[in-house]
């Protein structure tokens, strides 16, 4: 077997073990053999608590981070921009604006559906605007501070949101949307989130060889065949499924998409194609981990799931920046 | 001898108190807070209030018990700068909230009457004919009290076995235990579970430790189509279904805790029926 894809075996294995352990952390202090008979059997209490509390927090993490990850690989593919990823291009928080628009005015009431859906759409019109811009030929940092100010945008419209919202809980669940939480999730958020961060993920899978051609520059990758303007298309619908589902689901929980891809380049080179599904895996793992941290550091959750990702993250973002400053 | 000029001193400290014009009552009284607004409009007649607080007449979302009485009646948002241009005579502030706006108003001579928080219904008793007397409404104060000392009455009357095992969930998890809501369940015959089932330090419970420790009877404080939010989501966790059969869930908005007065008091006979109610079922 190939390294490469040990490697990838290895993290997504790694990323279910940690799935296994998420499954059998949980307040109610029950034996694991329990839980799994729960699981299994669909009787009694136990088996409420496993299919319907557990099950779902562990399934969504997994989730959560596959999408992340993926589309931190893909979009850092696309820009040709190792700063490049869900959050730090604003998509998450456009992501999160859409949902909150979806879920505090009541259009999520209407349909299920429709918050995923106002989640996608906010995450489609962020990377369609950094799209325009990089067409437009700007450099690296500016796509970041692009980035930037519509993260800061969206943050303020969210807030905005929330404030007009006939909603005691509105302000405080700013929070949440800015950092990120699994807590008392359903399989209702497991089943709208997962198919549609399947397909988005499967999305930018098919962009791998693309997004190979890509780095070779636009008219190299038009030589090589390939439609570019329809690959941008496919990663930016790709990108926008993939993080708008997971932002409906768990909140912005940020940096996983800048951190991952970085984390595994040395083991898988720079070609976006070899990189997509290690950094899914990468980010399911991560995700993951983070989801064990919050409960065990802090069994009262007020610890966020994006606070832990963004003391890894943002350390690293630091170290990134000074890095390419170095090198130009 | 000693005796008689005690008596003497006395008589004269009589006469001085008596010749000091007592302080008039307040004629343009403005409360700045949700809980010093349920006082206020419920202890004086509306020509003598200025102005209440946005929430008590909001119904975005309804978060007092008089949000259709006192309609028509001014309201503002709090700050130094509205409620100057009211010229009121007498500020009813929560103790400890708005601290800025308690400043500038001292700093600008207007008298502020500091309410402090009812930990018990002693409490509330004591608060309110303090407040009454402060506002020159005694006796509607004394009313407020005897309307308080009939519902007490009334739940008791209902609620006479054992007590129901309860648990009263709120939005986000919050699990409310403890102060003036746990006498008021008690009252109604009704045992807070909260405290037993170790809510973390937020003071919220996890679906999951609801369920592990079904509770006879389960209020959900709200309003059942209410699903706006991923607070009230949590009221609607698809798991909570399995307290089926376990625990009497009932939904009830319980607006008139949320500031502990003798209103609170409006839910004790209506907390007895619910308890007497979740009794009847489990037992079957």
């Amino acid at each position: 077997m190939p390294p490469k894809t040990a490697t990838t075996i290895a993290l997504g294995l790694l990323a279910l073990g940690c799935a296994a352990l998420s499954f059998f952390l949980g307040p109610a202090h029950i034996a694991p053999a329990s839980l799994c008979h729960g699981l299994f059997s669909g009787q009694g209490i136990d088996a409420v608590i496993a299919r319907e509390i557990r099950l779902p927090r562990a399934a969504l993490a997994l989730v959560v981070g596959a999408a992340l990850g993926a589309s931190g690989a893909a979009l850092q593919g696309l820009f040709r921009n190792p700063l490049a990823s869900p959050d730090v291009t604003g998509v998450t928080s456009c992501a999160g604006l859409g949902a909150v628009v979806a879920l505090y005015f009541g259009f999520a009431a209407l349909t299920p559906a429709l918050l995923p859906g106002f989640a996608i759409l906010g995450a489609l019109a962020s990377a369609a605007a950094l799209f325009v811009l990089s067409r437009k030929g700007v450099g690296v940092m500016a796509l970041v501070l692009a980035g930037v100010a519509i993260s800061s945008l969206a943050t303020a419209l969210t807030a905005l949101a929330l404030s007009f919202a006939a909603n005691p809980y509105a302000m405080s669940e700013m929070v949440l949307w800015m950092m990120g939480s699994l807590k008392d999730r359903t399989l209702s958020d497991l089943a709208y989130a997962a198919p549609l961060v399947i397909v988005g993920v499967a999305l930018l899978l098919s962009c791998g060889r693309g997004l190979d051609a890509l780095t070779l520059g636009e008219e190299a990758a038009q030589s090589l065949g390939v439609d570019v303007g329809g690959l941008r298309a496919r990663v930016v619908l790709g990108v926008a499924m993939a993080t708008g589902a997971a932002t409906a689901a768990a909140g912005a929980v940020s940096f996983v998409g800048l951190v991952v891809p970085h984390l595994l380049r040395p083991f898988y080179g720079h070609s976006p194609a070899r990189l997509i599904l290690p950094s899914a895996m990468g980010g399911a793992l991560l995700v993951t981990a983070a989801d064990i941290v919050v409960r065990t550091v802090d069994p009262s959750e007020q610890l966020r799931l994006g606070v832990v990702t963004a003391m890894i993250g943002a350390p690293f973002f630091f170290w990134l920046i000074l890095r390419l400053r170095r090198e130009a | 001898m000693r005796r008689a000029h005690g008596c003497v001193a006395i008589l004269l400290c009589a006469l001085v108190f008596a010749a000091i014009p007592a302080r008039p009552a307040p004629k343009r009284v403005v409360s700045t807070f949700l809980c010093t607004d349920e006082y206020v409009f419920r202890l004086l007649p509306r020509e003598r209030i200025a102005a209440l607080s946005f929430e008590a007449t909001d119904r975005h979302p309804v978060v007092s018990t008089i949000a259709d009485a006192a309609r028509g009646i001014p309201a503002i948002h709090p700050s130094a700068e509205t409620v100057l241009a009211l010229h009121p005579d007498l500020v009813v502030m929560y103790r400890d909230t708005m601290p800025a706006l308690h400043g500038a108003l001292a700093g600008a001579g207007v008298s502020v009457l500091d309410v402090p928080w009812a930990n018990s219904l002693s409490d509330v008793g004591r608060i309110t004919l303090w407040l009454g007397g402060k506002l020159g409404s005694a006796e509607r104060a004394r009313n407020l009290l005897a309307h308080m000392d009939n519902e007490i009455a009334a739940a008791r009357a209902l609620a006479h076995q054992r007590p129901v095992r309860t648990l009263i969930y709120e939005p986000n998890g919050y699990a409310t235990s403890g102060g003036v809501t746990d006498e008021v369940m008690n009252i109604a015959d009704l045992a807070d579970v909260a405290s037993r089932l170790r809510p973390t330090r937020a003071a919220t419970l996890p679906v999951e430790a609801v369920i592990a420790n079904a509770p006879e009877l389960l209020i959900l404080n709200g309003e059942p189509d209410f699903t706006n939010s991923r607070a009230a989501l949590v009221q609607h966790h698809p798991a909570l279904a399995a307290l089926d059969g376990r625990s009497d869930v009932q939904w009830m908005n319980l607006t008139p805790m949320l500031c502990p007065g003798p209103w609170s008091l409006d839910l004790a006979p209506k907390l007895a029926a619910l308890g007497k109610q979740a009794r009847a079922k489990m037992s079957r």
